[in-house]
């Protein structure tokens, strides 16, 4: 019983002692208010989706964004050329099979096995 | 337009520098204070309160509303308190002391800022959790669940603290709540 009473009256004295207005909090209030105001926000933290084009302008190297899609394109373009490989031949199916320069002689002038004619 | 906390801290998400400013005006007086009397020493509590806004400001996009916004708040402030009390001395708001008084019923009062004093200093010598227990509690009438949420503990902790806390206040103020 003794130890509940004295356990509201501490209750009722920390209360009463921490609910007292605090009028310096106001003022400080005003001076980090100012102080945030004053220079730039950081940058928030974002992922890297949303970051890089910041990350690029931190670094001076944000080209416009028009020269940066002809960029993107041109370099797709050349992907793709790469890929189909344009050094190669356009019509495969079509071209004659050729045997070495080599191996044509002997058969130009050898006799016929069979019947020993000469071409 | 709807400028509750969460709303406002998804506009700041987004980068909103002015909902940004309608939330630190709204919030910084309480952050302050709490800081105030976990800290001890005005000048830190300001740098703490600024500390927090710019958490706030800065890990927007990442904030998920779980718990209130004020809860989270307050869960920075106490947390960058005890940071900053792990590296520097506490120094008491009231151990400057007042000018004599020589105004009529300067007695009582100078009795009462006594008391005050007393209980300050009695609150200031608390381990910084404990502290912190009693100020969420009884400065910003968190419920034990909320002040759990705010030193990231569980509530049987907070319990604890508070309990010992207590005990300790009880003996030190033992004349002045009449035991």
């Amino acid at each position: 019983m003794n130890t509940n009473h004295s356990d509201s009256k501490l209750d009722a004295l920390l209360t009463k002692h921490l609910a007292r207005d605090d009028h310096a909090a106001d003022a400080s209030a005003a001076r980090v208010y100012a102080a945030l105001n004053a220079k730039p926000l950081p940058r928030q933290h974002r992922d890297f989706v949303w970051r890089w084009p910041s990350v690029l302008l931190d670094l001076d190297f944000a080209p416009a964004w028009t020269r940066v899609a002809a960029l993107a394109c041109c370099a797709a373009l050349g992907f793709l050329i790469g890929i189909a490989g344009l050094d190669g031949q356009f019509d495969p199916a079509g071209a004659a099979t050729f045997a070495s320069r080599s191996d044509v002689s002997p058969i130009d002038f050898e006799p016929e096995p069979l019947t020993g004619l000469r071409p | 337009m709807d400028d509750s906390d969460e709303a406002l801290m998804a506009r700041i998400a987004r980068g909103d520098e002015p909902a940004f400013r309608v939330l630190s005006r709204r919030h910084l007086p309480s952050a302050i204070a709490i800081a105030r009397r976990i800290t001890g020493n005005a000048a830190d509590a300001e740098d703490v309160a600024q500390e927090a806004m710019l958490r706030v400001w800065t890990n927007a996009p990442r904030w998920q509303p779980l718990a209130s916004f004020r809860t989270w708040l307050t869960r920075v402030v106490v947390n960058l308190c005890l940071d900053r009390k792990r590296r520097a001395p506490w120094v008491a708001l009231d151990a400057a002391g007042e000018l004599a008084d020589t105004t009529p019923d300067a007695g009582a009062r100078m009795e009462s800022a006594e008391t005050d004093s007393r209980i300050a200093s009695a609150i200031a010598a608390l381990p910084d959790r404990q502290r912190a227990a009693i100020v969420l509690t009884y400065h910003e009438g968190l419920s034990n669940a909320d002040a759990a949420a705010a030193l990231d503990t569980s509530v049987s902790a907070i319990e604890t603290l508070l309990v010992r806390a207590k005990q300790t206040l009880r003996r030190e103020l033992g004349d002045i709540i009449g035991e």
